[in-house]
């Protein structure tokens, strides 16, 4: 019973990202790209079946559905020597190929067209799976497809498989990559909250911004920023492929993440990054305190300005690497003493530090490195910016004609109403978690948050 | 004293006088720093010689007694000539003579009454010597001299013969010869006495059946000293039988045989000292003995000591030998430091079959130097009975020859010694690490320990937990052995436990405890692991034990992480459907928090457990296996391994009230499971029941289960009630568990909000009332059966409950 996880890639971007990151899952357990284990990782003691399955001539197998509705990337997969790595069964391309023209509206409305047929492919994997513990499924949330399909996805899921746990990664978008993202941002943003338990927010502003700064990369192409984004994926499982004492499933890792369910958005930070193309330039000291202090710098922080106001609410460092865990307690005084992390007022709350090892298969210039997975009230002002962009958008209108064509606006705009109910209780709901008064959260304010009860929902859309 | 008179009685200082004199220079030319008691030492001298001097003339001291009073103070000053304290101690000694004196003449007077009669029963033999006498009356020296050769053999001479009365050989009394030749003669006689002492000494042991080796070897020692002796008893003989008037110069004589065995009686005398002093003795005891004396300052005695030395110890040296290559004892007399139980069976050898004999370690051994041998031959006897390698042999003598025979005291071959027990200890102790390590595999085995009874296989562990749910849900009675071997055996197959060698895999076991009425199947499993030999004697059952203890709280622990994860997920599972019913939003809220406060110390207190004490003490147990030497290093550091965890995770006694605390807390977030599960159904219920209901466009019903709710908020507070208590209890620990107090307390909110109580409280009854300060005692002490403070909080939460929009506020929420 490994406690399997179906990861679920929608869309042009979360297939992109889907793809590094079994491409650095493969070189990590020392899969060649055909999905044959290496010789030299015959005897490793990483667990391999969480996230592949073996096929019956051993070849290791992604427990990936890739869905996309235009063909043009996961094409390239398929022409990229990882082709043979994937399922092709589970493989889905929408038909007319045309994708979803940054419509969340389309892609939400095409993804309830072939949903029987996503969902034979998600019950067929989770079929095969022993003690499926979740699905991941990886986004943007800016375009068409993967956030309306997506945002289809999470809320059949969810309807689907009550019990199992839901994560996303999430691209959020720069401000300006596509014109109608607020409207898009938003519809997905229900989604998120109400039909997801763990969202990791990658703030596409931010990881640019960390690819020029970190990684001195003048123009970070899409690949490069996939690139890091696929690190931090792979670093916040590593705790349940290389399995030690503490954090070895995904509700494990996240459970202590997530006070209460609706604040689960999750913000990431990395440090030292280099890229698996990159030749590691300058190597650095790097001492269980280096990696800790710099986790909690925003410049290592993939939200963009997001802690500058508000508190933690949960750290996860998880560090990998030869970590000697007697530096974890001296770091974590120094921490405190310098103050360099605010935490909220109403309860108790710490840095979670999970020592995890690391693949023998690949160098690494540094000793150690570390992922923080952490719950910020602040990440409510990358929420603040899509909503505030979307009231601007809705008081003019604009745009709104090309969601009205598509059959859940057809009638009315609802859904945007009811969305917006949902974001807005989120960000109150997240700064609400900033004061002391938290914990009498609840008893008073009648009108506050959004009741799911009211239409519309999938089930009224059928 | 005997021996001492020996001594006295060879020097030629007879007069009285003279001594004084002698012993008056010596006082005089003492090197003492404290000039100015010289003088009063001479003094004090003068005064006591004239007291002994006149008590000779009182008759109750012979003239040759005062003689041996003052010769004794004279050597003893010599002795001590070097030491600056040789005044002082030549000060007491006259004093002590001095009382010694008076008391004795005390003695004499209370005592002369018994001499008389004491005197009667020798009289038969005064009257034997009185004959004598009569009859004899001059003595050539010639014949003196051919008696003293035989006395010199233990044999009676014509003149001379030993007196079993006096216990010295006594030139009979009628002998008509100068008082100085009587002297001289009596003097030579002593070498008779010592002879007949040191052969009646061999006599009674060379043959016996009964002598252990080491007095047989020292008998072989005296018998060469003997023959040596005897060598020249020949060649006197021969002088004297080629006895040459008209050559006189050429001829023995007294005085010439007097020179002659000068060197021999010393020889003779230290023999003797030997035999008296190891009366009794036997082995390593008789070789200390010797050895005290070895350090005489005579290169001469220091010599002959030396060998005696040597002979002596060869017994033992080859004993040290075959045991430590051969960990063989041939050792039927019990002379060896080593000793075995043979009672104790082989699997024990290493524990309990051996041991040392302080009494018997040669005190040219240190004891560490004794203890390494020990250790060695126990290691030879492990490897070759427990280890099964009974083919292997140490060549420690190709590195550094070793002979038994050719060693002495002195530093060299002390040192060879040294060097060869030392390499011999080296190599078999690296030969048992090695086996340990390569052929038992020491190291896997507590690697397997540490992943599966410290719970480091984190994947194994959680499949046991959700396959074990049900069955140790179970009442005791109900749990079969075989059916949790079940469900451990897939645990192991199904997780990356299966990739650990079989070999060790087949060790893990089940182990039900014995269950009291009530028990569940939590309360008495535990998972175990199967050592046998050799390896038990590094992992004995009480180090397994140790281990199973730690295992028990680990998984305890588990068990509360796995059921507040459960909470976790029926929060976000239903969050959405729960999320419309509005009144018990905040009990929802309650819920999510308390979990997360649960959490956080769960979290913290098996983060710590896992990394800060059992990580880093296995990085230091490893570190430390690195250096051990011996097994014993292995076994000690394996101990220290088990007894600092279970000290560092309050598994001590001196811990208990910790332990139960966590205990205590470990079943609150159980019974908050339970009573969750009871509000999220009721909760459910009621969710469904309006969804129909609101499709009939009817109201909504009631409260939902007020019960739970209730529960819910006490059980909050008597967590936070327990773990204060925990906390406190902790912080009072110090050093170590601070570690922990700092990690449950990361952001200082359990502190905040103990100071905030305090102000708050204060506020709060001067609002509502005059200060009581009793009520603010009787808060600081929250105990579960506070009713009032109880009722307090009740009211309070039901009135937020009630009237949303009404109290809140007037409790205060609390300046931040």
């Amino acid at each position: 019973m490994p406690r399997e996880i179906i990861t679920c890639q929608v869309g042009q971007c979360g297939n992109q990202i889907g793809m590094e990151f079994w491409k650095q899952l493969c070189m990590e357990h020392g899969i060649n790209p055909e999905g044959i284990l290496e010789e030299y990782a015959q005897n490793g003691e990483d667990r391999k079946d969480v996230f592949f399955y073996q096929a019956d001539d051993e070849h290791y197998v992604p427990r990936a559905v890739l869905i996309d509705l235009e063909p043009r990337v996961i094409n390239g997969i398929q022409k990229s020597p990882y082709a043979s790595l994937y399922n092709p069964e589970n493989i889905f391309i929408s038909k007319h190929g045309g994708g979803a023209g940054n419509n969340w509206g389309r892609g939400y409305c095409d993804a309830e067209k072939v949903q029987e047929e996503i969902i034979e492919m998600i019950d067929r994997e989770a079929d095969g799976s022993d003690s499926l513990e979740g699905f991941v499924l990886t986004h943007s949330i800016a375009g068409g497809t993967g956030s309306g399909f997506g945002s289809y996805l999470l809320e059949r899921l969810n309807d689907h498989y009550p019990k199992k746990l839901i994560q996303t990664y999430s691209v959020f978008p720069n401000e300006n990559d596509v014109v109608v993202q607020p409207y898009n941002c938003l519809l997905s943003m229900k989604r998120l909250i109400l039909n997801a338990d763990c969202v990791v927010v990658l703030d596409n502003t931010a990881l640019t911004s960390i690819a020029v700064d970190r990684l001195k990369l003048l123009q970070p192409t899409f690949p490069q920023i996939n690139s890091i984004v696929s690190t931090v994926m792979a670093a916040s499982t590593t705790t349940l492929r290389y399995p030690g004492y503490m954090n070895n499933d995904l509700v494990g890792l996240i459970a202590s993440l997530v006070p209460t369910p609706r604040c689960h958005f999750l913000m990431t930070g990395y440090t030292p990054l280099s890229l698996i193309d990159q030749k590691v330039t300058s190597v650095r000291k790097t001492t269980v305190l280096d990696v800790m202090r710099r986790l909690l710098q925003t410049k290592n922080i993939m939200a963009t300005g997001a802690i500058k106001k508000g508190a933690y609410m949960s750290i996860l460092n998880i560090i990998q690497g030869d970590v000697d865990p007697t530096q974890v307690h001296k770091s974590l005084q120094r921490i405190r003493e310098r103050k360099l992390a605010n935490f909220i007022p109403w309860g108790p709350a710490s840095i979670q530090v999970a020592l995890s090892k690391k693949s023998p298969y690949m160098e690494s210039g540094h000793k150690v490195s570390g992922l923080m997975l952490a719950n910020h009230t602040g990440i409510r002002s990358i929420f603040k910016v899509i909503y505030d962009q979307y009231r601007t958008f809705r008081k003019r209108d604009a745009y709104m004609n090309i969601f009205k064509q598509t059959k859940i606006f057809e009638d009315n705009l609802d859904e945007f109403d009811s969305s917006d109910e949902v974001v807005k209780s989120l960000i109150e709901d997240s700064a609400a978690a900033e004061k002391m008064d938290y914990i009498n959260w609840g008893n008073d304010d009648d009108d506050m948050g959004y009741d799911p009860r009211a239409p519309p929902n999938f089930s009224s859309m059928q | 004293m005997r021996v001492l008179g020996s001594r006295l009685q060879s020097t030629n200082f007879e007069d009285p006088d003279h001594v004084k004199t002698l012993i008056t220079r010596k006082l005089g030319s003492s090197k003492s720093p404290k000039y100015g008691t010289k003088n009063s030492d001479i003094l004090k001298f003068e005064q006591l010689y004239s007291k002994l001097n006149q008590k000779r003339k009182n008759r109750t001291t012979s003239k040759s007694d005062l003689t041996s009073i003052l010769y004794i103070l004279y050597k003893i000053s010599n002795i001590e000539s070097d030491s600056n304290s040789s005044s002082e101690l030549l000060q007491t000694l006259l004093q002590n003579v001095d009382y010694k004196e008076e008391n004795q003449e005390q003695d004499m007077e209370i005592d002369a009454p018994h001499f008389k009669p004491h005197n009667e029963n020798k009289s038969g033999q005064f009257q034997f010597l009185k004959s004598f006498r009569y009859r004899s009356q001059d003595i050539s020296e010639e014949a003196l001299c051919k008696d003293l050769l035989y006395v010199f053999q233990g044999i009676d001479g014509q003149n001379i013969s030993f007196s079993i009365l006096e216990d010295s050989f006594v030139l009979a009394p009628n002998v008509n010869v100068s008082e100085s030749t009587r002297k001289l003669v009596t003097e030579m006689c002593e070498l008779g006495w010592l002879y007949k002492k040191v052969n009646d000494f061999m006599n009674r042991n060379i043959d016996s059946t009964y002598c252990d080796q080491v007095t047989q070897s020292l008998c072989f020692a005296f018998q060469a000293e003997l023959t040596e002796f005897y060598r020249l008893i020949a060649i006197l003989e021969n002088q004297h039988q080629n006895y040459d008037e008209t050559d006189p110069a050429n001829c023995l004589n007294l005085r010439k045989l007097y020179l002659h065995i000068q060197e021999p009686m010393e020889r003779m005398k230290w023999l003797a000292i030997i035999v008296d002093s190891i009366q009794g003795l036997k082995g390593g005891t008789i070789i200390s003995s010797i050895h005290s004396y070895v350090l005489h300052g005579s290169p001469v005695t220091k010599m002959l000591l030396s060998k005696l030395l040597r002979e002596v110890s060869a017994p033992i040296l080859t004993m040290i030998k075959t045991w430590m290559i051969e960990g063989e004892l041939n050792d039927p007399f019990q002379e060896f430091f080593v000793s075995m139980d043979p009672n104790v069976p082989n699997d024990l050898i290493w524990t309990q079959k051996y041991d040392l004999k302080p009494s018997m370690i040669p005190s040219f051994l240190t004891n560490d130097f004794a203890r390494k041998i020990l250790l060695t031959g126990k290691a030879v006897n492990f490897i070759k009975k427990c280890c099964h390698e009974e083919d292997w042999v140490l060549d420690a003598n190709e590195h550094i020859p070793f002979n038994a025979d050719t060693f002495s005291s002195d530093e060299n071959s002390y040192s060879t010694l040294q060097n060869w027990v030392d390499h011999a200890y080296k190599v078999t102790n690296k030969e048992l690490i090695e086996l340990m390590f390569d052929k038992y595999q020491f190291l896997t085995h507590c690697r397997a320990l540490r992943k599966y009874l410290l719970l480091g296989q984190g994947d194994f562990i959680q499949n046991l937990m959700d396959s074990m749910v049900n069955e140790l849900s179970k009442p005791a009675g109900q749990l079969y052995k075989y059916n949790l071997l079940g469900i451990l055996e897939s645990a192991v197959r199904s997780s990356n436990a299966n990739m650990t060698d079989s070999e060790f895999l087949k060790r893990l076991d089940v182990r039900l405890l014995e269950a009291s009425p009530g028990d569940n199947g939590w309360d008495i499993f535990s998972l175990d692991y199967k050592i046998d030999a050799p390896i038990n004697t590094i992992l004995t059952p009480e180090i397994i034990q140790g281990y199973l203890k730690i295992f028990s709280l680990l998984w305890k622990l588990k068990r509360v992480e796995h059921s507040l994860n459960k909470t976790w997920v029926q929060q976000t599972s239903y969050k959405n459907e729960l999320y419309s019913l509005k009144e018990i939003r905040s009990d929802l809220h309650r819920c999510n928090l308390l979990r997360n406060e649960m959490l956080h110390y769960i979290n913290n207190l098996h983060s710590y457990l896992q990394v800060e004490v059992i990580e880093s003490e296995w990085k230091k147990f490893q570190e430390d296996l690195d250096h051990a030497e011996d097994l014993y290093d292995i076994m000690r550091v394996q101990r220290k391994f088990i007894e600092v965890i279970h000290k560092r995770a309050m598994l001590t006694h001196e811990h208990i009230e910790l332990y139960q605390l966590m205990i205590k807390i470990f079943e609150q977030i159980h019974q908050f499971s339970r009573t969750q599960d009871i509000l999220y159904s009721s909760a459910l219920e009621e969710y469904h029941k309006r969804q129909s209901m609101m499709d009939d466009g009817d109201e909504y019903s009631q409260v939902i289960s007020p019960d739970a709710s209730n529960t819910l908020k006490q059980l909050g507070k008597y967590y936070r009630a327990n773990f204060d208590k925990f906390n406190e209890a902790l912080s009072i620990l110090e050093i170590d568990e601070k570690y922990l107090s700092f990690r449950l307390d990361f952001n200082e909110f359990y502190k905040d909000s103990r100071e905030r109580e305090s102000i708050s409280q204060i506020h709060h009854d001067h609002g509502f009332d005059q200060l009581d300060v009793d009520h603010i005692e009787d808060d600081d002490d929250e105990e579960d059966e506070e009713e009032e403070d109880e009722d307090d909080e009740e009211h309070i939460n039901t009135d937020v409950y009630r009237m949303p929009h009404g109290k809140r506020g007037s409790k205060g929420f609390r300046p931040q």
